[in-house]
């Protein structure tokens, strides 16, 4: 028993028999190959069309299987059309160039070659067939392609890996048979596979495609040859050499240098170690990303020299999946650290100077922090770090001309994390009494930002009229590290002087394009002073 | 002797189809019609063997600016594809015609050369059926 179904061409619907409906599927199909002009094409589809009119209009109630040979029969087989197709093409070059007609004739004969296209091949996967949609395109053999791309994908640092998911997005998959006959540009010859069908459709038609399939396969490895085997098993073996000697270790040396910049830079030390339960997960996806494909490319490659078998789909899945999700993921990490310095904010609080005396100068020093130290072998004291300290990066801004001295400097594993970004700059004002402003700023996401900035510590204060600055600001135990910065501002009125004492001489380093040292230091002060018009330097 | 069957294969097809192009022609420029007209003409003229012949052929014509087509409603079926000859289509019919006299009082000269000599043979061997005869 069959069913009937209705079926359209150009517009002409009609009734047709299951099993004639197949056969003249796959009938138009062969034909859509041989005739690469549309035109030509569809004025065929329409005369199978009128003819099937006919025999609707003389009461078979629907098209059946011997109807469509008839019709079939009537208009011409594909070889038989593909030869009239040849022979029109061959003719149209004589025309034009004549000289030209031998090679173009050889061309056509062969084949239809320009009605080859690149699909992606979902038959032969690894990833999404697209290293085996371009080998089949270019007769090549996949896995040639799939390890080139592998090599390339790690030699460019990944480009290729997001080349291949664009091309993977444009290029689409050969999915009906016609497709997968254009992706290998085959003549496969349909009327040998129709004899087959009259016997059986289905089963014939699945079976013939398989045969069809089985007969393209060796064409792939004959385009090679012997030699070209033989080139790439020796280039399959290079490469293997090459991983194992230096891919791998040069894996191993990256991820264990992402270990260090984790220790050393701080955005990624305080976002993987402190209150980050993610650590782990993140560690385990970038193993993942790396040695999946990693894994399928030796596997790929050890195939080719030992010509093992397709790794099974249970060992291919759950690592394809677990790739996936991987990348996912580390992609939304990616954006989290991205938002957690997205946004910038300033806090700040000011103190005036109350107990003015008739001398008008302002003392600046420093003071020291206690930084307590966690390491649980004790770790440097602080007079240990003192070292650094007195790298201490503290800014001076005079007149908007501003000089820095010396470096960065963390001090992560204490309880009171610091940091040394802290600038002195020295203003005018027009307030009777000196005051000071401290801006401490903090970046954040766009919710927590404002919060960060306002959690730094640094406690400038007034002792008579020295100004005591410390020299580090503390974030917090485990506060993030988010870019923190301090700058202090020390507002003069006009009449005013600042010495700043040589506990800071490190930061003035240029004064008005001036290097001063210790030795341009009158009595181991630099001294500014406040005029109407601004603030400018005492040079000695 | 691969060889020959080849070389017979192609002349053949290139006689067949000079001459098809001609006969659509010369079928068009008695009035507009559409392909199944000309397809039942060649037929009773057993020109054609398969009918999707014709459509290359037809869009070849075309393209070459020897026949415009217009689209006209069927009652009974698809829509029809009505094939007129151009100016330049008749042009080229005009000068086809006058070639094909010519080709065929050619192929007429040489073959009654042909035949005189082969009626010289057989007169020479009477039991054999002279061919002349039948024409």
């Amino acid at each position: 028993m069959n069913r009937i179904i209705s079926a359209n061409i150009n517009g002409f619907v009609f009734q047709i028999d299951e099993v004639a409906y197949d056969r003249l599927k796959q009938y138009l199909e062969s034909l859509r190959i041989r005739i690469t002009e549309k035109e030509v094409y569809d004025d065929i589809e329409n005369r199978i069309a009128e003819l099937f009119s006919h025999f609707l209009n003389s009461g078979t109630p629907a098209i059946f299987l011997n109807q469509v040979e008839e019709v079939i029969a009537q208009v011409g087989s594909a070889e038989e059309l593909g030869d009239a197709m040849d022979s029109v093409d061959r003719e149209g070059s004589t025309e034009g160039e004549g000289a030209a007609s031998a090679s173009n004739s050889s061309k056509a004969g062969s084949g239809g070659e320009h009605a080859k296209r690149l699909y992606r091949n979902e038959d032969d996967v690894v990833v999404y067939g697209v290293c085996s949609g371009i080998a089949s395109y270019f007769g090549w053999d996949p896995v040639f392609v799939r390890a080139v791309s592998g090599i390339l994908a790690v030699a460019s640092f990944g480009t290729v890996i997001l080349v291949y998911i664009f091309l993977m997005i444009i290029i689409p998959a050969a999915s009906t048979p016609a497709e997968k006959l254009q992706m290998r540009g085959e003549p496969v010859n349909f009327d040998n596979l129709a004899k087959v069908v009259d016997h059986n459709v289905r089963s014939a038609y699945e079976s013939a495609y398989a045969k069809a399939m089985e007969s393209v396969k060796p064409r792939a490895k004959r385009g090679l040859g012997k030699t070209g085997r033989l080139v790439v098993k020796v280039l399959a073996a290079f490469t293997l050499v090459a991983l194992f000697s230096i891919i791998v270790p040069g894996v191993i040396g990256a991820v264990l240098s992402v270990g260090m910049i984790a220790f050393v830079f701080d955005a990624f030390y305080d976002y993987f170690l402190l209150g980050y339960t993610y650590l782990f997960w993140t560690i385990l996806a970038i193993c993942v990303v790396v040695l999946v494909p990693l894994i399928q490319m030796i596997y790929g490659l050890i195939r080719i020299l030992v010509n093992g078998k397709k790794m099974s789909p249970f060992l291919r899945w759950p690592l394809n999946v677990a790739f996936w999700i991987a990348l996912i993921f580390l992609t939304f990490k990616s954006v989290e650290v991205g938002r957690g310095f997205s946004s910038s904010a300033s806090v700040n609080f000011a103190k005036t100077c109350e107990q003015v005396d008739s001398a008008k100068t302002i003392l600046v020093r420093t003071e020291t922090v206690p930084l307590k130290w966690e390491g649980e072998l004790g770790g440097p004291g602080r007079e240990e770090l003192d070292a650094s300290i007195k790298d201490i990066d503290i800014e001076v801004t005079l007149n908007g001309r501003s000089g820095y001295h010396g470096e960065h400097a963390f001090y992560d594993l204490m309880v009171n994390r610091a940091s040394n970004d802290v600038s002195l700059t020295i203003a005018n004002t027009l307030e009777t009494k000196p005051f000071v402003t401290v801006f401490k700023r903090s970046r954040g996401s766009r919710l927590n930002a404002v919060s960060n900035a306002a959690g730094l510590r640094y406690d400038v204060r007034w002792d008579s009229t020295t100004l005591i600055l410390p020299d580090v600001l503390i974030l917090g135990k485990n506060a993030p590290w988010r870019n923190p910065s301090v700058e202090v501002v020390l507002n003069l009125p006009a009449g005013y002087q600042a010495n700043i004492d040589r506990s800071c001489r490190d930061l003035i380093s240029y004064v008005n394009d001036q290097y001063l040292g210790l030795d341009d230091m009158e009595n181991g002060y630099a001294r500014v002073k406040s005029t109407e018009s601004g603030v400018e330097m005492i040079l000695p | 002797m691969y060889v020959c069957a080849m070389d017979l294969e192609n002349t053949q097809s290139q006689m067949r189809k000079g001459i098809l192009e001609y006969c659509i022609l010369q079928i068009i420029s008695q009035g507009s019609c559409y392909s199944s007209d000309i397809l039942d003409r060649l037929k009773q003229a057993k020109l054609l063997v398969v009918e999707g012949t014709l459509y290359p052929l037809l869009t070849r014509l075309k393209n070459g600016g020897l026949l415009s087509y217009r689209w006209e409603e069927s009652k009974s079926g698809p829509p029809r594809k009505y094939f007129e000859i151009t100016e330049t289509g008749a042009v080229f019919l005009a000068s086809l015609r006058s070639t094909w006299s010519e080709l065929q009082f050619a192929v007429n000269h040489v073959f009654s050369i042909t035949t005189n000599q082969e009626l010289n043979h057989t007169e020479n061997n009477p039991s054999q059926p002279n061919p002349t005869q039948s024409l």
